[in-house]
């Protein structure tokens, strides 16, 4: 039925699987983009080779102010960790909306960010976490930030022969607030029209630190550092929200398909922003 | 004990069997276990692709790439070269016989506009070639080895304009039949009237309209079409399939290969859902095409995107309707125009129609004059047919969204002006007489009609009078409710005609065998507990066999709801006759007066102390004196269909922010006379509820400009899953009620769930937010846009 035939790998070390890299595989983890791409004909694979028995390369490493996330760990065993409850509740807000249990039991984080889709729930939340990335080769490691890795819709700066071995996240300041709010024309297994994720810090009612990433309105997930830096120092007022939602619409591009208009797109996430303050949740005490 | 003794069977001058007064009973109404159930559940091979041989043929069709083209040439040479290919049949060799794939009673009332393979493509994904190849991978490269030339025609793929003038004509073929206006790409043609329409309009105070389009939804059962031939030693044809209607596939392939029909044996196996997919010979035609043509067997299975596009839609419909009423809400006429849209062929293009109007027009049955009209039109789109609800949930959309604008525009409570004007027991409508399904039909008394109770249920569970017209508000989300009424029917009144033979075996237990088609509903298990409940014995004491063209009596298969009602009452009927007879022998075996016997538990029992089991009386009967087989067959037509009644509420809570919709709550009541099988009966309405809320929120099989379907899959076509958000928000109920002509009180339940979600939920977001939405599934940007226009 898929229609072509490959490889498929399963190393159980980083070193086999740089073996398999080096052959010519593609790294793959939970497979819920690559088969759905194979299968379409959108992709195409001679080998792949999976992360997902590699010891280690599971897992979740947790420091005081940021959080590590092995490629091989899945959406489910990242709900399942108690430690990110309190520490990255939006990461674990967005994670429990993808897909399905089937899907989440599979998925993996890394396997979002590398998928590069706009409409990527995880990836967005790398994007207001400045997520960077661990990718290794044969020639050693480096270390890239979320956002310059993703070029473009499905378009990562990854090199043949290289595999990310895990993902950072920053915590966010304490007692930061924080929204994550998707759009869509259904409540299970559909991408989304739109989506919105905020994290607020404020001290005495001025904002201290506020970012805002917006996903499915652009060909890459939006961040518009600029404007968060000029909202940082200001009163926290009626009013606000709205005026940052009209600056908003100068930094996305939204696009015409089958599951909504431009018009549609602009709207709601207007509509969202204008409204934070009914979507703002302040973190659970641990 | 009930069912007392009873000696002979009473039937009144309508050939209704009477009911004994007492209604307590030891087996119907219970909710006994699916007796196939345990199989299924185990993964044992009882499905069509299970049980074929291994030595079959795999058969696969070639599909058109246009939505309207002519076969100028085919070229097969060099597809027929691939190893493993065995035959490749075109429209040049298969026999030019019209006929129509819908089953349904004979002559059929679809026109005979289709070919088992024909020079023109209709549609993307019409049938071009049959091919049959030893393995999936040679009949796959054999599909990409053929060469077809085409001449592309312009596609007609608007509904609304399928019958202006100049456009192409779909149908132009001279030697089909059947068909109301061919050159205007016209399938079906309909209209009655009740009264004067227009004058009593003209006199009404108020007057509303409103038009409305539900959209072509597709049935996704489980279980692909699948069907597989062989010729048995006789050289007769064996087709298992899994069909709703064997004996409807028998006749049609009888008449599109010229052989009778007594060389012919359809065997339904279990199915994993039909929906009104399988009320049709969909594949069966072709795989028997190939086993006759090389003596082999073959088999055929549809891949799930075939599912969607090569079987049946629904029939996307667009109803205008006007209703006049007086100032108090008395309503005092319903005009209905239509337009339908069949697809490429006209399977069930009249009936579906006209149901959108006779199983929704006598809800409110007090009117002075009622109309309705209007076309079934073709287009390049998949042929659309039956589909659970078979053209009500389209009509009643419409019916009930105008009744509703009528409620608000008088300011009354929407729940009233139904109550108000809503049929009740004991009355009757002249639809019934005008309407029947493809002609006339069947004047009919409703003799049990819980309506107003399963309105008053309703409201009590939704809390509507807390609820309605109270402006409730949470953050950006307002609330309403909203509420519809609905009916259907119990079988094809003088059409549906069931039979069932019953044996009883020498340990006392019977062999029950029922053309009825069980499709996954359980009916095999209810017309079980008929069986029993009559002979009084327990479930497990009858086997029964369904459906086998060679080994079961006729029926005309599962649909219109009429399983239940019209082969239950021929199960009960030969129940009784058999009853009859074991009475009659236990009485020579006792030498005493048959009206000194009764039955209980599993024994005849007399008054003067003698008793013999079933076991023992039919031992006798089989090897010792007066030697004979108990076995009784019956037949049962309707001479009414008595429509189950319900109504539906719904509270959602509008995003005003996003236009999306939550549903916080769907319920549905019914009146399905008594439930032989409440957690059965209650199983179909939730279903059907589920799968009307699909409808509502999501399904729509779409295509691109050039009729190419976007999103044949479940990747893309959503269907109701448990992550949707409604799943656990719905509640079914069924009132008390017995119908006098139903096997033990029963009337239907299969269809009706599915024929109020979607204007339920309409009227509660109108309720909530003011927007009248006029199609479904509900769509948030055009919900937004339009909270938009209105501030
Ligand atoms: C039914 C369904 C519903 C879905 N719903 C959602 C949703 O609601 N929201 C959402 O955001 N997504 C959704 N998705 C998309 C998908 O589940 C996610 O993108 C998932 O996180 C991908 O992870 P994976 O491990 O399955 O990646 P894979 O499919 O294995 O890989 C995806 C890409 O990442 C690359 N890759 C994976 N691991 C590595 C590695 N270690 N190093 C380098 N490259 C790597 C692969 O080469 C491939 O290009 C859905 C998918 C399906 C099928």
């Amino acid at each position: 039925m898929i229609g072509t035939s490959f490889s498929f790998y399963t190393p159980s070390t980083e070193r086999e699987l740089l073996i398999t890299l080096s052959k010519g595989a593609l790294p793959v983890a939970g497979m819920t983009d690559v088969m759905v791409k194979i299968r379409t004909g959108k992709m195409k694979a001679k080998a792949l080779s999976s992360v997902s028995r590699i010891e280690s390369l599971k897992g979740v490493q947790m420091a005081d102010d940021a959080v590590t996330i092995m490629a091989a760990t899945t959406y489910t065993e990242l709900l399942e960790n108690k430690g990110l409850k309190w520490r990255l509740p939006i990461l674990l807000d967005a994670v429990s909306e993808i897909g399905s249990t089937q899907i989440r039991n599979r998925g993996t984080l890394v396997g979002n960010i590398v998928n590069a889709s706009p409409a990527g729930d995880g990836l967005l939340v790398a994007y207001l976490l400045d997520g960077n990335l661990e990718i290794c080769s044969n020639e050693g490691c480096r270390s890239v930030d979320v956002r310059d890795f993703v070029k473009g819709p499905g378009q990562v700066a990854l090199a043949p022969g290289e595999y990310i071995r895990s993902v950072t996240l920053k915590i966010p300041p304490k007692d930061s607030l924080y929204a994550f709010v998707k759009v869509g024309q259904r409540s299970a297994m559909a991408i989304s029209v739109a989506s919105v994720g905020v994290l607020l810090r404020l001290n005495a009612g001025t904002i201290e630190d506020f970012r805002i990433a917006l996903g499915s309105v652009a060909p890459t997930v939006v961040r518009p550092l600029e404007l968060e830096r000029n909202l940082v120092s200001l009163k926290m007022e009626d009013g606000l929200f709205k005026t940052l939602a009209g600056e908003l619409m100068n930094y996305i591009s939204p696009i015409d398909d089958i599951r909504a208009s431009a018009w549609y797109r602009r709207e709601v996430v207007k509509r969202i922003v204008e409204n934070l303050s009914v979507y703002l949740k302040g973190v659970e005490k641990q | 004990m009930k069912l007392s003794t009873g000696g002979s069977v009473q039937t009144d001058i309508k050939g209704r069997i009477s009911e004994p007064v007492e209604r307590t009973f030891d087996v119907v109404g219970r909710p006994v276990k699916k007796i196939d159930s345990m199989g299924m559940i185990l993964g044992e091979p009882v499905y069509t692709d299970d049980m074929a041989p291994s030595n079959v043929l795999i058969v696969k069709i070639l599909r058109s790439p246009h939505a309207h083209a002519v076969i100028k040439r085919i070229n097969k040479d060099k597809a027929l070269k691939v190893p493993g290919v065995k035959l490749i049949l075109t429209h040049e060799d298969v026999p030019r016989v019209p006929f129509t794939r819908a089953g349904q009673g004979y002559p059929e009332p679809s026109p005979y506009d289709t070919f088992l393979l024909d020079r023109k493509v209709r549609y993307v994904g019409d049938a071009v070639a049959i091919v049959a190849g030893e393995t999936e991978e040679a009949v796959d490269e054999a599909l990409r080895q053929i060469e077809v030339e085409y001449e592309v025609l312009e596609p007609v793929l608007d509904f609304e304009h399928a019958m202006d003038e100049g456009m192409p004509v779909i149908h132009d073929e001279p030697d089909i039949k059947g068909v109301y206006n061919p050159s205007r790409n016209i399938a079906a043609h309909y209209e009655m009237s009740v009264g004067d329409v227009e004058e009593v309009l003209k006199n009404c105070e108020i007057v509303v309209e409103g038009t409305y389009y539900y959209p072509r939804s597709q049935h996704v059962m489980m279980e692909p079409h699948a069907a597989f031939s062989y010729l048995d030693s006789n050289g007769r044809l064996v087709v298992v399939s899994s069909t709703q209607v064997p004996f409807h596939t028998r006749r049609i392939l009888s008449r599109i290969f010229s052989i009778p029909i007594g060389k012919i044996r359809v065997i339904k196996p279990r199915i994993g859902g039909g929906f009104g997919a399988k009320q049709a010979m969909i594949v069966d035609a072709y795989i028997a095409a190939v086993t006759l043509k090389t003596g082999l067997p073959a088999k055929i299975v549809y891949t799930r995107e075939e599912a969607f596009v090569n079987t049946y839609t629904r029939h996307l419909m667009r109803f205008t309707v006007r209703v006049g009423a007086d100032r108090n809400g008395k309503i005092k006429a319903i005009d209905m125009k239509g337009l339908s849209d069949t697809g490429a062929y006209g399977d069930h293009a009249l009936t579906t129609f006209m149901v959108a109007g006779s199983k929704t027009l006598p809800l409110y049955n007090k009117v002075e004059a009622v109309r309705f009209s209007g076309d079934v039109v073709y287009t390049n789109h998949p042929s659309a047919g039956a589909f659970r609800g078979y053209g009500a949930p389209q009509g009643l959309l419409a019916l009930e969204s105008v009744v509703d604008q009528l409620a608000y525009e008088l300011g009354m409570d929407p729940v009233e002006i139904r109550k108000m004007n809503a049929i009740r027991e004991g009355e009757s409508s002249p639809i019934f007489k005008i309407m029947g399904e493809g002609r006339e039909g069947v004047e009919q008394v409703v003799e049990s009609c819980k309506l107003h109770e399963c309105i008053e249920k309703g409201m009590e569970i939704i809390g509507w009078k807390e609820k309605w017209n109270k402006k409730r508000i949470e953050g950006s989300k307002v609330l309403g409710v909203g509420v519809s009424i609905a009916m259907q029917g119990s079988g094809i009144a003088k059409v549906d005609m069931a039979s069932a033979t019953i044996k009883m075996n020498d340990d006392g237990s019977f062999n029950l065998l029922v053309g009825a088609t069980d499709l996954g509903t359980g009916s095999d298990t209810v017309l079980a507990q008929i069986a029993a409940e009559t002979l009084g014995v327990d479930v497990e004491d009858i086997i029964v066999y369904s459906s086998d063209t060679d080994m079961t009596p006729f029926d005309t298969g599962a649909y219109a709801s009429s399983t239940t009602y019209v082969s239950g009452n021929a199960v009960k009927k030969a129940a009784e006759e058999v009853k009859y007879q074991i009475l009659e022998a236990a009485a020579e075996f006792f030498g005493e007066p048959m009206d000194n016997l009764h039955i209980e538990k599993k024994k005849v029992v007399s008054k003067s102390g003698k008793s013999v089991t079933f076991a023992d009386l039919c031992t006798t009967l089989y090897y010792g004196s007066d030697q004979r087989q108990i076995a009784a067959t019956a037949s049962f037509v309707g001479e009414v269909s008595p429509p189950p009644f319900m109504a539906s509420f719904a509270e959602v809570a509008v995003d005003t922010e996003t236009g999306e919709v939550e549903l916080r709550k769907f319920v549905s009541v019914a009146d399905a006379g008594k439930a032989l099988n409440p957690e059965l009966a209650l199983g179909q309405l939730y279903g059907a509820t589920v799968q009307g809320l699909g409808a509502t929120f999501n399904e729509e099989l779409r295509f691109d400009s050039r009729g190419r379907p976007v999103n044949a899959s479940l990747f893309t076509y959503k269907i109701p899953s448990r992550g949707d958000h409604y799943i656990n928000n719905i509640e079914c109920h069924l009132v008390d009620s017995y119908e006098p002509t139903g096997p033990y009180g029963a009337k239907s339940i299969a269809e009706i769930g599915i024929d109020t979600p979607a204007v339920t939920v309409l009227n509660a977001i109108y309720n909530a937010v003011g927007v009248r939405l006029n199609k479904v599934p509900v769509n948030p940007e055009e919900l937004l846009k339009k909270m938009e226009e209105k501030k």
